[in-house]
């Protein structure tokens, strides 16, 4: 029997994908935890993940073998996302802390089900990177002191290049969706961020295009009201030159732009005046190290571990996973109906993001 | 009559097309190319009709296919210990491995563990050690040869230059789009072996021209010179750090590995070593000139005056060598001259050289 004797965390990762590498590298930046275990669909991909990242393997066949292990503390579910709610399910039962990837589950009631968890004693966090960035947080912090006055509108936008057609997020039923649900559950919580404490009150208006060959949306613009009146316009798209994310913060007195990737750069332009650079930690760190703290993954890793680990109520965990999948939902509903769509706007709790517009 | 032996290919890019098929035609009483696989189905397809092999879906079903008795192992690096792994689990008969071994010294450990006692012959295929002019220095240059000073040169023009003109590489219409970008898995292992602190822009770029590039040299200096006791002086040069100066303490003696690229198509490989009695120094062709002899040349006092005799007659290349090496291994039974175990210190050597380069 496995036990952890050192006094670092074992982290185990469920899924093998391009996330995995981001943990991986969140972990390793952070300098703390072991990353203990991975689970692959095939025994194949299992021991060539886990050669290479020198973990112990599991195919996804044998997940309650890896749940077993008693020198796992956390584990990161990161497999596709139709399987989150049963791998999380998983995790629970076998009284493990556990980090969902965005989104956090496919359906409302599946969300539901892990808040219910939560509050019954599981230990749950949501994995959003973008909010622990120290460019996010200086320009969350910078707006709120007034660097641009009052804050108008956040705009957040986000491209990637076309996908592999082999890729799962091609496949709505399990992805969930297209572009909105894989790029916008980032750029959601992200401007919601930026503009302060206010939570998101309702969906204004919201356009999509399709790609007719595999059903799920290549570009989204949804747009969101704040219940302080704040503006939010994501843009989302498939299909980009390179991969490249934004966010401008808007106010009566300035704008405030954080360039996220693939550069980091922050800037505040005052009213008549010249942009000027605005620095942030990590921003001269050209270290892996520094990459990952400054696209969040660091930071997120060990906010969360250290929150287990203390028995503190983590950032963000199952509730704020479903306000952000509502407003996923809300999106796609708001694109089919052209209706604006607040949390009282009933809507399918069974269905995924995608179906919800078609329902 | 002559044993043939059956041959799978797994990987059908650019090195297998420009050298390895050409290698295999001429040794056709020898070898015959019975299946092959590539992640791309295309490009396998295409290199199935080019030679009249039987393409495989994948590589595991090529390695438990029965008509293969040798497997040339030619994919993406970070795949190799995986597949090496499973041909001597699947008692091939042997194996070319190409190099590297693998991603670093942890997984060649790994791999040499899970390989002992196999009984699949397996040459990594270091194209260099096996060269007819490295043979004859290792002739001229004995264990009681005490090295001044020498130095290893890498400095070599547009590779695409030099693979145009032997062959027209056979590229499928439709590109695979990884899932993951390709960096990632060497700054999984990079980072791996300095720390994510330590791993940035340069280190990377080192650490790959050391892995794809220099492990050529490595063994070859190895087995002239043994380990060096000392790694006093390494670092990048040149622009984004595109050059490599690695100096090698051995007693006395200093022995110098610089590698850099330059515009002009010209391969200047070889290397030079010097002792208070002698001179020995190796020259190799372009890796894609079939027709070209490396030379071996020889100075040394005779009868009072400076003599110098030359080594250059030979149009047997190190893949050809390598080939014809891995015969006598799978059907006489001799000893694998770059066995696995061998690798592993090349891989260790590899990791030092980082080490002072991130210092």
């Amino acid at each position: 029997m496995k036990t952890n004797e050192s006094k670092q965390p074992g982290i185990a990762m469920i899924g093998s994908g391009f996330v995995a590498y981001l943990h991986l590298f969140g972990i390793r930046s952070a300098g703390l935890g072991k990353f203990t275990a991975i689970a692959a669909y095939t025994q194949e991909e299992a021991n060539q993940r886990g050669r290479l990242f020198d973990a112990e393997p599991y195919s996804s066949a044998r997940v309650d073998e890896l749940l077993a292990r008693p020198d796992i503390d956390l584990v990161i579910i990161g497999s596709p996302n139709k399987l989150h709610a049963e791998h999380a399910a998983l995790a629970i039962a076998a009284d493990k802390a556990i980090l969902v990837e965005k989104p956090l589950v496919l359906a409302i009631e599946d969300a539901e089900q892990l808040c219910a968890a939560e509050r019954n004693g599981a230990r749950i966090g949501y994995a959003e990177n973008h909010l622990f960035a120290p460019i996010m947080i200086k320009a969350r912090a910078l707006a709120a002191e007034g660097a641009v006055g009052r804050i108008r509108r956040v705009t957040g936008n986000f491209g990637n290049p076309a996908i592999s057609s082999l890729n799962w997020h091609h496949a709505p039923a399990v992805a969930g969706g297209g572009v909105f649900v894989d790029l916008g559950a980032h750029i959601v919580p992200g401007c919601e961020f930026l503009a302060g404490d206010a939570s998101i009150a309702e969906v204004t208006r919201a356009e999509m295009r399709f790609d007719s060959a595999t059903g799920i949306d290549i570009e989204a613009k949804v747009a969101f009201r704040t219940e302080s009146d704040v503006e939010l316009i994501t843009e989302s798209m498939f299909g980009a030159a390179g991969p490249g994310c934004f966010y401008e913060i808007e106010g009566d007195a300035g704008v405030l732009t954080a360039h996220f990737m693939p550069d980091q750069e922050l800037a505040l332009k005052g009213s008549g005046s010249e942009p000027q650079a605005i620095a942030f930690p990590s921003q001269d760190d050209r270290s892996l190290a520094g990459r990952y703290t400054r696209s969040g993954y660091g930071p997120q890793i060990a906010h969360f571990v250290e929150a287990f680990a203390s028995g503190r109520a983590p950032r963000l965990s199952a509730p704020y996973g479903r306000d952000t999948l509502r407003w996923l939902c809300a999106g796609y509903v708001a694109a089919a109906t052209g209706r604006r769509v607040d949390r009282d706007t009933a809507m399918p709790e069974d269905c995924t993001p995608i179906e919800c517009g078609k329902a | 009559m002559t044993q043939r032996l059956r041959v799978g290919i797994i990987g059908c890019g650019e090195i297998v097309q420009a050298v390895h098929r050409p290698v295999l035609s001429g040794l056709a009483g020898h070898f015959s190319i019975e299946t092959c696989t590539d992640a791309s189905g295309e490009a396998a397809e295409l290199f199935a009709a080019s030679t009249g092999a039987r393409a495989v879906d994948n590589a595991i079903s090529l390695i438990e296919d029965e008509a293969t008795d040798v497997v040339l192992i030619a994919a993406p690096d970070p795949l190799h210990a995986d597949y090496v792994i499973a041909a001597c689990e699947a008692d091939k008969k042997g194996v070319l491995l190409e190099k590297p071994l693998t991603m670093n010294a942890r997984m060649a450990r790994e791999v040499e563990s899970r390989t002992r006692g196999s009984k699949t012959g397996v040459v990594v295929g270091y194209p260099h050690l096996f060269d007819p002019a490295v043979t004859q220095a290792r002739r001229l240059w004995t264990a009681k040869d005490k090295v001044l000073f020498g130095e290893f040169r890498t400095i070599l023009g547009p590779n695409d230059q030099f693979v145009q003109d032997v062959a027209e590489i056979l590229r499928p219409a439709t590109p695979l789009a990884d899932i993951a970008p390709p960096p990632f898995p060497y700054w999984t292992a990079a980072g791996e072996i300095i720390g994510f602190d330590h791993a940035n822009d340069l280190t990377i770029r080192a650490y790959n021209l050391l892995l794809r590039l220099n492990i050529h040299d490595l063994p070859v200096l190895r087995v002239l010179l043994g380990t060096p006791d000392a790694i006093p002086y390494a670092s990048n040069f040149g622009p984004g750090g595109g050059g490599l100066c690695i100096a090698f303490r051995y007693g006395e003696g200093l022995v110098l590995l610089n590698t850099t690229f330059q515009g002009v198509r010209e391969a200047d490989w070889g290397f030079e070593l010097r002792s208070r009695e002698k001179t020995v120094a190796v020259r190799y062709p372009s890796t894609y000139a079939f027709t070209a002899s490396s030379t071996c040349l020889l100075r040394g006092d005779g009868g009072g005056a400076v003599h110098e005799q030359r080594w250059c007659d030979s149009y047997v290349t190190g893949f050809r060598a390598e080939w014809l090496h891995l015969y006598d291994v799978v059907t006489g039974g001799a000893p694998s001259q770059s066995p696995v175990v061998e690798a592993v210190h090349d891989l260790e050597l590899l990791e030092e050289i980082l080490r002072v380069i991130a210092k």
